[in-house]
């Protein structure tokens, strides 16, 4: 069990807009995915990069199904995806996001409702997901945070839609 | 610069143009002052700021030259509080929630509205409204709250819901239903 701390913005790691690729079979990546289960299963949050935790590669965890909401809990269970990519995105509208990068705010912000994911499971094998919704919302929220991205950059009025947590 | 400093809340006012709040901004960071929240807006061709400002102690002349300064050249209307230490970081508890709602424009939605929040308890962080003019005029609003935990949300649903019926417009009252990754 390795629950590691979670990074706050402004950190450097945070901000770097481009990591490195996962090596499909790196000895080292058993104890990243470890680290990224454990701390996200200790966390109130859905889903984690890999470098909110520290590691500078293209990893993200996602599972919608641990949302304190119930009604939020539309997803496939977990997800551990390597290297992702959106290929295809529709139905953009606007959402209300928050980050345990970011504990003290919530914002607004434009994702789309459907989106196609593309990346490697740990074994090495290609997949390609199809999702909609929380879900979907996460995956963004994750692959930003690969590039370096988060819900402030894309918070358009920070009067309007931007909100101190409670 | 001194580590003892004073806060101020000022407030600024005048005609819009471009320029203001270079001006005000570079007369406070002149006087060593550092800008800790602002707001600003405009209305028509009026402008308004509210800042809450820290002041170190040995720079308050300077900053209040400054401002007259601008006062005077600028032609705007700048007010100074003093403003407690430690305030601008006390929340009131409660949960965040939003309103909106539209409407055909006519005297009494806010009143209204805000009667049913404040009867409630509920407390108002923000809120603007914009009216979008025509044959039939369209009020827009949209207000920010925090709801205490003991408030009874279903209650205030329903006697929103009413008020909506009263005064023809329609009310979205959602709580913060944000996801967190």
């Amino acid at each position: 069990m390795a629950v590691r701390s979670i990074l706050v913005y402004p950190h450097p790691t945070l901000l770097k807009p481009d990591n490195a690729d996962v090596l499909i079979g790196d000895p080292s990546l058993d104890q990243i995915i470890e680290d990224m289960n454990d701390t996200l299963q200790a966390s109130p949050g859905v889903a984690l990069a890999a470098p909110q935790i520290g590691y500078s590669v293209n990893l993200i965890v996602v599972d919608v199904n641990q949302d304190k909401n119930e009604k939020n809990r539309d997803g496939r269970g977990k997800v551990i995806l390597l290297n992702p990519e959106i290929t295809e995105q529709s139905e953009p509208h606007r959402v209300r996001e928050g980050c345990l990068s970011v504990p003290d705010f919530t914002g607004n912000v434009i994702r789309y409702g459907k989106i196609t994911v593309e990346g490697y499971q740990p074994d090495g094998t290609h997949i390609a997901i199809e999702t909609q919704d929380f879900e979907a919302i996460a995956f963004q929220h994750e692959v930003d945070h690969l590039r370096g991205t988060i819900f402030l950059d894309r918070v358009r009025s920070r009067r309007k839609d931007l909100f101190r947590r409670r | 610069m001194s580590d003892q400093v004073e806060n101020y809340l000022l407030t600024v006012l005048g005609q819009d143009r471009p320029g203001i709040v270079a001006s005000v901004t570079d007369a406070l960071a002149k006087a060593g002052c550092n800008i800790e929240q602002s707001s600003m807006s405009v209305l028509g061709t009026s402008f308004a700021m509210i800042l809450v400002v820290n002041v170190p102690v040995n720079t308050e002349r300077e900053f209040r030259t400054g401002l007259v300064g601008i006062t005077t050249v600028e032609d705007l209307k700048i007010h100074v509080d003093p403003f407690p230490q430690g305030a601008l970081h006390k929340t009131i508890e409660g949960d965040s929630y939003s309103l909106n709602l539209h409407g055909s424009d006519h005297p009494g939605i806010i009143s209204a509205v805000t009667r049913v929040l404040s009867e409630n308890n509920i407390n108002i962080s923000d809120l603007a409204t914009r009216l979008i003019p025509g044959e039939k005029s369209i009020f827009l609003m949209t207000i920010d709250l925090i709801v205490p935990a003991e408030v009874d949300v279903e209650q205030v649903t329903d006697s929103l819901k009413n008020i909506g019926n009263d005064i023809e417009c329609e009310i979205i009252f959602t709580g913060d239903d944000s996801i967190t990754c």
